[in-house]
């Protein structure tokens, strides 16, 4: 037991003699520390400039010359084994040369091969450049070496003169050349013929509405196989069918004649000849709520009789100060009722429309044809006792 | 061949006549009249004048001066007119015959313009012309009348002069030219004298039917209003008598051991619909007045009582506890199978149809509370129009939309009153009579 005893606790601390000596001796890791830094977004253009701070190496820098006022010489594009870049007109050329490169552009830098088209720049009346300017800008070079791919030979390196910042022009800008006139039918231009009796008056070209009456995506091939290209032709409609076909037919033409002498009959001298279209826009909502409000004002309704129960539909014209011509009130119709309950509810709408009028209703005057005439329903429903 | 040829021409002229139609139909849309609906109104008393009539005799200033208050007095006491006393009057009228000057009442916002003269001939006999006008419109509504009785009869054509104007006003028949039978009572509660009697819808013209010797329950008027039917005591059991306003003769009905009450008249006067208790148990009977015989409507062990015909005479309504607690039902006039229409809270009782037929006045008992109701006569659309410590005992006015009850206040000084009630509930408004008054019922017709 003893022996066993002893041989654990040496073991034990052997063990642990090793754990604290072991990592106490070991190079402790740095303990990871949180950085926390503010981020902020930065231009395509600055990022460039970050990246292409100075020129490489292995760039000949040709130095700028003067200032120029005149138009900038046009740039000789350096022909290059490079992989062809197809450069995007810059709108704002910076005036620093340290650019930094649009990678986005490189995608396809490796996978074609063309001659490099150099940017057009556009003539600049005066530069103001501060940095050595590049034949290719630096941003391209940049983005080569980033790539990975190196350039086969040296890239001549010039130094364009930088444009500046395009500025506002004041003078109009001349029209450009419309595009050709479109006609359902090509017509040529002619000049008038000094030489002719009646001078023609001179046309101005046009071009067809459209140049062919169907999209033709491929040219047509030569067909050289043997397969049969169509079916035979069906037999001809059994005459039982053409005979209802025709029926058809014919009962569309008399509808379509029917439809047009319709459209094209004059109204009969008997029948009431319609009133000119009203004038001004029609009663809004909010104008029809108002006299809605006003006339419900004055109508008294007896909850408990038979009148509540019928409702009426009361004409009247209003004169344009929105007075109601009151012997131009009628009943035009009245629900189920007694001849003494109908009477009733007209006298109480009559009732509501004259004494609310007061000193005439507010209407738009210039819809006054819109209201002229106006038709009013009494409707007791909600109001009376069930 | 031939017909299938035909049916494209046929088609045609079809399709022709529509097209027609609808240019004609466009042109009218789009030319017609500015449409509204209003949904909305106000319910309020119309505002009405009546300028002091024109007494065309100087005996005759007075009853003049009388008749314009009853009529004032009618038509604000329905609850659907306001006046404008005569100080806020502008304009009066000196001539009846002379035009209307409608701006002076239209200032004051008058609607309705009732304009009269009374002249008292040889006689004493009294003649009062009038007319209605609606000052908005303009116009006279309807034309003038006349009216002549007696002196004493002043209150009553002021009456109709009311009715006339009510009626053009509302489209409803009046109901101000009517009577009412009720229990006048005196004395302390518990010794309380009872007789028959007889007044005008507003408490004048007070009249006693009955001595007190013996009390009287529950009068009913004929339809012609000549008669009434009551129940009394004066043999010990309650029985029904029928008495002739007129001739103030009675006698007796349903003679029968037991007992009778609760007795009504059919709409044609002719029978009578009464309750009779015998060996306990309490059924319908109806009795011809005429010939005297009886017919037994309902077989129950139940109480069935308090029945009312239906203005058609082919209904009728009545009162039973054959379900437990008192309810309401309907069966054929003749008898029969009965069908319940109250299924509110509480019980129900003493159903009345009124004369228009539309709706069904009762006595609800809930909690402790009587109120009285109208309920559709298929029990739908149940309306409690009063609440207290007792009321009951409905009758409808003449015209069916006004109620009369009677209220018993609570305590050793309890006393029942008469009021009147709207089917709206509105209008709650005592009956000023000379005593104590209880159940009421309303003629239908004065003669």
């Amino acid at each position: 037991m003893q022996t066993g005893t002893y041989i654990s606790g040496l073991a034990h601390v052997a063990v642990i003699g090793w754990v604290v000596l072991g990592s106490a001796m070991s190079p402790s890791k740095p303990a990871e520390t949180l950085r926390v830094s503010s981020v902020s977004l930065i231009s395509k253009a600055s990022f460039a400039a970050l990246g292409s701070r100075a020129p490489r190496p292995d760039t000949q820098i040709k130095q700028p010359g003067a200032p120029k006022t005149g138009p900038a010489a046009p740039v000789v594009p350096k022909k290059t084994d490079v992989a062809p870049v197809q450069l995007m007109p810059t709108s704002q050329p910076t005036a620093t040369p340290d650019h930094k490169p649009d990678l986005a552009s490189l995608r396809g830098l490796a996978r074609t091969r063309a001659q490099i088209k150099a940017p057009q720049m556009a003539p600049q009346a005066e530069t103001d450049l501060q940095g050595p300017a590049l034949d290719l800008p630096s941003a391209q070079l940049d983005r080569v070496e980033r790539s990975g791919i190196r350039p086969k030979s040296r890239v001549a390196m010039v130094i364009p003169a930088q444009p500046k910042a395009p500025k506002v022009d004041t003078r109009a800008a001349p029209k450009p050349p419309s595009d050709a006139l479109k006609s359902r039918q090509v017509q040529k231009s002619t000049t008038p013929d000094p030489t002719a009796t009646k001078p023609l008056k001179p046309k101005v070209e046009k071009a067809p509405d459209q140049a062919s009456t169907e999209i033709i995506t491929e040219p047509k091939k030569t067909r050289k196989s043997a397969a049969p290209v169509a079916t035979s032709r069906p037999r001809g409609r059994p005459a039982k069918l053409s005979r209802r076909v025709r029926q058809a037919r014919d009962i569309q033409k008399a509808l379509a004649r029917a439809q047009a002498a319709a459209r094209a009959k004059p109204p009969s001298p008997r029948a009431p000849t319609p009133a000119p279209a009203p004038v001004g826009p029609p009663l809004t909502q909010g104008e029809k709520d108002g006299l809605i409000v006003a006339v419900q004002e004055c109508w008294n309704v007896n909850p408990t009789s038979e009148s509540a129960r019928i409702t009426v539909v009361v004409g009247v014209r209003m004169e344009k100060n929105g007075m109601p011509i009151e012997s131009s009130i009628r009943l035009i119709r009245a629900s189920k009722g007694s001849g003494a309950a109908q009477r009733s509810a007209f006298g109480a709408a009559r009732r509501a429309i004259l004494r609310c009028a007061k000193s005439g209703y507010k209407l738009p005057i210039e819809k006054y044809d819109r209201w002229r005439d106006i038709e009013m329903t009494f409707n007791p429903d909600k109001m009376r006792i069930k | 061949m031939r017909p299938l040829h035909v049916l494209p021409a046929a088609l045609a002229a079809i399709l022709s006549l529509f097209l027609a139609q609808s240019v004609v139909a466009q042109g009218k849309s789009r030319t017609g009249p500015l449409r509204i609906e209003i949904t909305n109104g106000v319910i309020e008393p119309m505002p009405f004048a009546v300028p002091a009539f024109v007494a065309t005799t100087a005996t005759s200033q007075q009853v003049a001066k009388d008749i314009v208050g009853v009529i004032v007095s009618d038509l604000t006491g329905s609850g659907l007119f306001r006046e404008i006393p005569p100080n806020a009057q502008i304009s009066g009228i000196s001539n009846f015959d002379a035009p209307v000057q409608f701006a002076d009442w239209q200032a004051i916002n008058a609607q309705a313009l009732v304009t009269g003269a009374v002249s008292e001939g040889l006689g004493g006999r009294l003649t009062v012309k009038f007319r209605l006008f609606d000052v908005f419109a303009q116009t006279s509504m309807g034309g003038g009348l006349q009216f002549s009785g007696g002196r004493k009869d002043w209150r009553r054509i002021a009456h109709k002069v009311a009715d006339t104007v009510y009626s053009r006003l509302t489209g409803e028949q009046g109901y101000f030219d009517s009577r009412v039978a009720f229990v006048s009572e005196t004395g302390p509660k518990g010794q309380r004298m009872r007789r028959l009697a007889l007044m005008d819808y507003d408490g004048a013209n007070y009249r006693a039917l009955t001595d007190d010797r013996s009390i009287v329950l529950a009068p009913r008027f004929s339809p012609d209003g000549t008669r009434v039917l009551y129940t009394s005591y004066e043999t010990g059991t309650p029985q029904v008598f029928v008495l002739n306003t007129r001739t103030m003769r009675r006698r007796r009905l349903a003679d029968t051991k037991g007992m009778s009450f609760a007795p009504r008249f059919s709409p044609d006067g002719k029978r009578v619909l009464l309750s009779l208790s015998e060996a306990g148990n309490t059924d319908l009977y109806v009795e011809n007045l005429a010939s005297g015989k009886r017919t037994r409507l309902t077989v129950a062990p139940s109480i069935e009582t308090a029945g009312s015909f239906s203005p058609d005479g082919k209904q009728i309504a009545f009162e039973s506890d054959r379900s437990g607690a008192q309810q309401i039902y309907i069966m054929p006039a003749g008898g029969g199978e009965a069908q319940r229409i109250s299924f509110g809270a509480g019980r129900y009782g003493t159903p009345v149809w009124s004369p228009r037929g539309d709706l069904i006045a009762f006595t609800n008992i809930n909690n402790g509370r009587f109120h009285i109701g109208v309920m559709r006569v298929d029990g739908s659309e149940e309306r409690l129009l009063t609440s207290s410590f007792l009321d009951e005992g409905p009758t409808w006015a003449p015209n069916g939309r006004v109620l009369m009850f009677f209220r018993e206040t609570r305590g050793v000084s309890g006393a029942p009153s008469i009021y009147s009630v709207d089917i709206s509930g509105r209008n709650l408004k005592k009956i000023p009579t000379p005593a104590y008054a209880s159940d009421p019922s309303w003629s239908r017709e004065r003669k």
